[in-house]
């Protein structure tokens, strides 16, 4: 019976299988029985104790998970007044599950719909009828490059301009959102609540539509606070799906709406509900996940200096405007282009922002429905981009202003003892450090004292620079001075570097909002990475007067008066106060990144919860809380870090700024100061020389040698703090174009001063005194900076 | 002795064929509202081949069991009614793989004097499959477009594809039998008990287990992995009557179960809409609670065929056809289902205790009970007591490499069932 020799030969009992075998069969015939009867048990079950609860929910009714959106927090000024709130608006939309499943009949729904909203139910054949109107060689060969890369072609008609793309009609959401079944999608948005009321009353003739009320985005002080609270807009991308935001929802685009998203949105709820074949809600399945509203927050912005602020600008720009200028360039006098400006009034003490102004600005409620294309790309296509906000984004060099560092550097280091007079000429000539007796190729420095009819400042100690901003006193301190017997060791760009990142430039200082720029601060190691070139005592010279590489926005310039003013301090600048929750409670983020809710019983004893309502042990609370009185909260300053220079340098260089806005300062010249008012104030101001796009394009920049210059467009600058002797405020006031900061920006920032001491306002005085052009100086560029964006003229 | 049963055999055709004719009557009334020659050409295939093999078989195989070809002709017949209600686009499709699957049958139930070719040659098989499995680990494809690419397209013939793991079932299940079958005894020759029995029984259950973990991670073919290494089990337990290795292999059951809810989208998904579909109703659990909601619109009678609306489920076809039935059959048609697979089990276990020869009775088990618990798995999932597990109910369900393995399959049981009494 074996084919194999050595094959196993059955067991010997005749064949006779084991007899445990038949047991484990048997096992395994109780167990498949066993399940059977089981499973048996399972559809007796299901259809005669669960048939009728199933047959309601799937013969009649469907259920829907509803999320529930939280109430986005509000923003309020540092007094209360409202910035951002949310008011109801109607959008009409379309279910796709709960439509007639009938053709017919849900075509009839669209008409009825279309008829009470006045959107189209399709407009193909209109879309049909544009395209043959249009160039048919233009669209053949975008519908083909459209179709050969893929992208859709009704799209890329729009965009190329040749066929307008008409908006969207009920039949085309219908089929765009279908695969969705129940989402509700959007028809219209914001219609009027009468429209609303009536399409909810005929709701049963229209299965599938619903009228949803949706909060929409209002912001009372508009225009005049849209840098900092920004506007929201639709998802950016689909990498907001994973954060848990749906489709339809809007968010945060720019300013603190974006920058504080997260604290805002709040926490979605959740419900499940049955509907019936309408898609009206009959019954709520489980319990509701509450929404967890977002946090409401109170800014350090007092709306009403900001709104003044800003009318203060306006009038200033409207005023230089129309005050004619003589071009360099030309010769001509002219009405100078006077569009932009920013401004920061920042309290010395606590780094709270008070105030910041960007002209031109932008109304941010035109963004809370939809964006308005023409509205968006006239602003977009603005060369002077109102959108950004310049006050935090915008880098222009310094100009003079930056001589309060270069002064705190070189006192500190000892280059220079403050009552040291040095020689300070219209002009020095620094021989070519390679060919020291070739008078052609040595360099000229110039002050700009050297074009007014003094032509020099003579002899100059620290307090005297400072308040006349003599450009060649700067020069010496910060690059070294070696001829007639007169030596100074300079300070150095490395050193100044150090200095003047100390002071906040050349780095980002943590403000709340979005796209902060850290604007440049270069080192001798930097230009040899970026240009290739040695860093020369030429670039040393300009640096010093806040030219060449130096960059800096608004805010670093306000920041450092901030530090001359409160003893050598650099706090975080802040927008936002503090937060609250919907019931007015503080909400902190705590050390750890948490948001904390802190809550104040009677007797001021504080304890704490997280956002889901657990308790928080107070000892994982890592910022400090405080309370005055009154239970309001203190804000908490942050010092970022305090400068390395001692305080004697630094009142002798607030001194110096004082000087400035006393009697024959440069600040003084077209300005009377608070001091009728009995209150002092220091400041600095700067002329910055600067050719950017802008100005290339107005063909501004002129680069031939005129009496020795080179003419670019001067930017102007003031930054003041006040009072002199307990300062609270210090303003920064940028001008583009603005020509001279004594006669451009520091009006701004007196104004501002004013309006922050409630004093009588400031009647300028009239310009019948023909004043000779004495008050401020003008940079001279130098030419071993060339810019490098700038081509040469061959005129 | 020879054909006395085979008057039963005939009865029970006869009433399977009554079901069906009336069925495919009602079917007609109830689709088109009149006798449509469209919903009668498939039951009449099926006739006329089931009355054929009743007739080859008498011939030649007349001391097989009486009952499996019934149940086998009752589930297909069925089979072919659901197709035609539920997907009738794939009717066509589905009887000729009904006819194949019944040759293949009558021919593995015929034409072979002795099965020790598929004895000889384990090693071969199992070579075999798991070569399938390496070339539809590298050239499978989805014939659906999207989802686990379980199926090999077959060569030459367009639009035709196979799974291979369909056929591995039998191999497997071939390979385990001999396997076992020597190893038995072998140990029975050995003097003393020591540690190489084990490590003959444990040394494939490992192996299996890595097997299915292959299978489950390379093509996330759960109900697959799930059913080789069920199948396994029994037959080791069978073979060896140790508590011990189906208590470990449960729990490496359970492990990879484990695993797999951690590291697989796919598990979790099942699982969890196992556990609670409900909220997720709409959307991820869409199927199985549309199916419970079939399953409860049955009652007893059912809403008789074609006045239910099972097609709410998706791939009801195939994968869900126990839902479709428990909905237009109601609890009458589940019983009928339940019992065919009771019937099934009692007379391929009973055929598996008669034989002589332990490698029969090991491979009538395994087919036996490969077919009881691939019916287990998804009707289990269908009525959520289990997880869902993507199989086809055995017979029924919609998918021709699953029909036409199951033919062979009760093919061999016949054949077994007959030569019960012969030594090879």
């Amino acid at each position: 019976m074996s084919m194999i020799g050595w094959d196993v030969p059955p067991p010997e009992n005749g064949g006779e299988e084991d007899p445990g075998l038949r047991g484990r069969l048997l096992f395994f015939r109780i167990v498949i029985v066993g399940m059977l009867v089981v499973f048996l048990g399972r559809v007796l079950w299901l259809q005669q104790t669960q048939s009728a609860a199933f047959e309601v929910l799937a013969a009649d009714n469907q259920l829907a998970t509803l999320t529930i959106d939280p109430p986005r927090g509000e923003i309020f000024d540092r007094n209360g007044a409202p910035i951002a709130v949310n008011m109801p608006s109607f959008d009409v939309t379309i279910t796709p599950a709960f439509l007639p499943d009938d053709p017919e009949e849900r075509q009839r729904v669209f008409q009825r719909l279309s008829v009470m909203t006045g959107v189209p139910v399709t407009n193909t054949v209109q879309q049909r009828a544009l395209v043959q109107q249009a160039d048919q060689a233009l669209v053949s060969v975008y519908s083909r490059l459209s179709q050969l890369y893929g992208a859709p072609v009704d799209e890329t008609l729009d965009n190329a301009g040749v066929v307008p793309q008409l908006p969207d009609s009920i039949s085309e959401i219908y089929e765009t959102y279908s695969f969705a079944q129940y989402l509700p999608a959007v028809i219209t948005t914001g219609v009027p609540i009468t429209l609303a009321y009536r399409i909810e009353q005929e709701s049963a003739y229209l299965p599938g539509v619903r009228v949803l009320p949706q909060p929409v985005r209002r912001y009372p002080s508009g225009e005049y606070t849209s840098h900092i609270i920004g506007f929201m807009g639709p998802l950016p991308d689909e990498g907001w799906l994973d954060l848990g935001y749906e489709r339809d929802d809007r968010v945060g685009w720019s300013g603190l709406e974006v920058s504080m998203e997260e604290e805002m949105a709040g926490l979605k709820g959740e419900r499940q509900i049955e509907v019936d074949w309408t898609g009206r809600e009959l019954r709520q399945i489980g319990d509701t996940e509450e929404a967890v509203a977002g946090l409401n927050l109170h800014l350090t912005l007092d709306l009403e200096l900001q709104r003044e602020a800003y009318e203060i600008v306006y009038r200033q720009l409207e005023e230089i405007r129309n005050t004619p200028r003589r071009d360099y360039y030309t010769g001509e006098t002219i009405l100078p282009e006077i569009e932009s400006a920013a401004v920061v009034a920042i309290e010395v003490n606590t780094g709270q922002i008070l105030a910041m102004v960007n002209v031109p600005t932008f109304d941010n409620n035109r963004f809370s429905e939809e964006v308005p294309v023409d509205y968006y790309l006239g602003l977009a296509r603005n060369d002077y981009e109102p959108l950004l906000n310049h006050a935090i984004a915008g880098q222009y060099p310094p100009g003079s202003t930056f001589k309060l560092v270069t002064a705190a550097g070189a006192l500190q280091e000892g280059v220079i003892s403050p009552n040291r007079f040095l020689d300070a000429p219209g002009r020095i000539v620094i021989p070519n450090r390679f060919a020291p007796n070739d008078p052609g190729r040595s360099q000229e420095f110039v002050c700009w004292i050297y074009q007014t009819a003094e032509g020099s400042h003579g002899a100059m100690n620290m307090l005297l620079a400072l308040a006349n901003s003599c450009d060649i006193y700067f020069y010496k301190i910060a690059g070294g001075f070696n001829q007639n017997d007169e030596v100074v060791q300079g300070l150095g760009i490395d050193r100044l570097y150090n200095y003047a990142l100390q002071f906040g430039f050349g780095r980002t200082q943590g403000i709340e909002l979005p796209i902060e720029a850290p604007g440049n601060m270069p080192t001798s190691n930097w230009k040899a990475i970026n240009y290739g070139e040695p860093w020369s005592t030429g670039d040393d010279y300009n640096a010093a007067i806040g030219q060449g590489y130096v960059t800096s926005t608004p805010l670093q310039v306000a920041q450092m008066g901030a530090i001359i003013a409160n003893g050598g301090f650099l706090y975080r600048p802040s927008v936002v106060h503090h937060m609250t929750d919907e019931n007015g409670n503080l909400v902190v983020r705590n050390g750890d990144g948490r948001l904390i809710l802190v809550l104040r019983d009677q007797d001021g004893d504080l304890s704490y919860q997280d956002r889901q309502g657990n308790p928080v042990p107070a000892n994982e609370i890592t910022i400090p809380i405080q309370f005055d009185q009154d239970g309001n909260y203190i804000f908490q300053p942050e010092v970022l870090n305090a400068v390395e220079v001692d305080r004697q340098w630094l009142d002798i260089i607030a001194e110096g700024m004082h000087m400035v806005n006393a009697e024959d300062g440069t600040g003084s010249g077209y300005v009377d100061w608070l001091d009728e008012f009995g209150i002092s104030s220091a400041g600095k101001t700067g002329t910055a020389e600067y050719c950017d796009n802008i100005a290339i394009e107005r063909e501004w920049c002129g680069f031939d040698d005129i009496e020795q210059r080179r003419i670019l467009p001067t930017h102007a600058w003031y930054v003041g703090y006040a009072p002199y002797e307990n300062p609270e405020i210090a303003v920064a006031a940028f001008v583009f174009n603005g020509d001279e900061g004594s006669a451009a920006s520091a009006p701004i920032v007196r104004e501002i001063m004013a309006a922050y001491f409630n004093v009588d306002s400031y009647a300028p005085q009239s310009e019948e005194t023909d004043q000779p052009s004495t008050g401020e100086e003008v940079v001279p560029a130098q030419p071993t900076e060339p810019p490098a964006e700038v081509p040469t003229t061959d005129e | 002795m020879a054909g006395e049963r085979a008057p039963q055999e005939l009865l029970l055709l006869a009433v399977a064929l009554a079901f069906v004719a009336v069925n495919a009557v009602a079917l007609s009334l109830a689709l088109d509202g009149a006798l449509a020659i469209g919903h009668f050409w498939a039951p009449v295939f099926w006739t006329a081949l089931m009355g054929a093999s009743h007739w080859l078989l008498n011939r030649y195989q007349a001391d097989r069991d009486p009952l499996l070809l019934p149940i086998y002709a009752l589930l297909t017949g069925w089979g072919l009614l659901l197709v035609d209600r539920l997907a009738p686009n794939f009717l066509a499709r589905q009887t000729l793989w009904m006819v194949l699957a019944t040759g293949a049958m009558l021919l593995v139930a015929i034409l072979p004097r002795n099965l020790r070719i598929l004895r000889r040659y384990r090693y071969t098989w199992l070579t075999v499959g798991l070569l399938l499995l390496v070339a539809t680990l590298i050239f499978g494809v989805n014939p659906s477009g999207a989802g686990a690419a379980l199926w090999l397209r077959a060569p030459l013939v367009s639009g035709v594809y196979f799974q291979p793991s369909e056929l591995m079932k039998l191999l497997l299940i071939v390979f385990l039998a001999s396997y076992f079958d020597e190893q038995v005894q072998l140990d029975a020759l050995r003097t003393r008990r020591d540690g190489r029995t084990r490590v003959a029984f444990l040394t494939p259950l490992l192996l299996m287990w890595g097997f299915c973990i292959v299978l489950l991670v390379w093509q996330r073919d759960l109900g697959a992995a799930t059913l080789f290494f069920l199948t396994f089990l029994a037959l080791l337990y069978l073979a060896t009557g140790e508590w011990r290795y189906l208590m470990g292999g449960l729990f490496l059951l359970i492990v990879a179960g484990i695993i797999g809810y951690f590291t697989f989208g796919v598990v979790e998904l099942r699982v969890e809409a196992w556990w609670n579909p409900w909220p997720e109703a709409t959307d991820r659990a869409f199927q199985i609670v549309q199916s419970l909601y079939a399953i409860a619109s049955g009652g007893v009678l059912g809403q008789g065929i074609g006045q239910g609306s099972p097609v709410f489920i998706p791939v009801v076809h195939s994968d869900f056809a126990f839902a479709a039935i428990a909905e237009e059959w109601g609890l009458i048609g589940s019983m009928a289902v339940l019992a065919c697979f009771a019937l099934l089990a009692y007379r391929g276990l009973r055929t598996a205790a008669l034989c002589r020869r332990p490698f029969h009775s090991y491979l009538a088990a395994g087919i036996t009970i490969l077919l009881c618990a691939q019916a287990f798995l998804i009707i289990g999932g269908v009525v959520k007591i289990l997880p869902l597990t993507g199989v086809t109910l055995p017979f029924v369900s919609y998918g021709g490499s699953s029909l036409f393995m199951s033919g062979i399959m009760i093919g061999l049981l016949l054949y077994i069932s007959a030569r019960r009494a012969v030594e090879l």
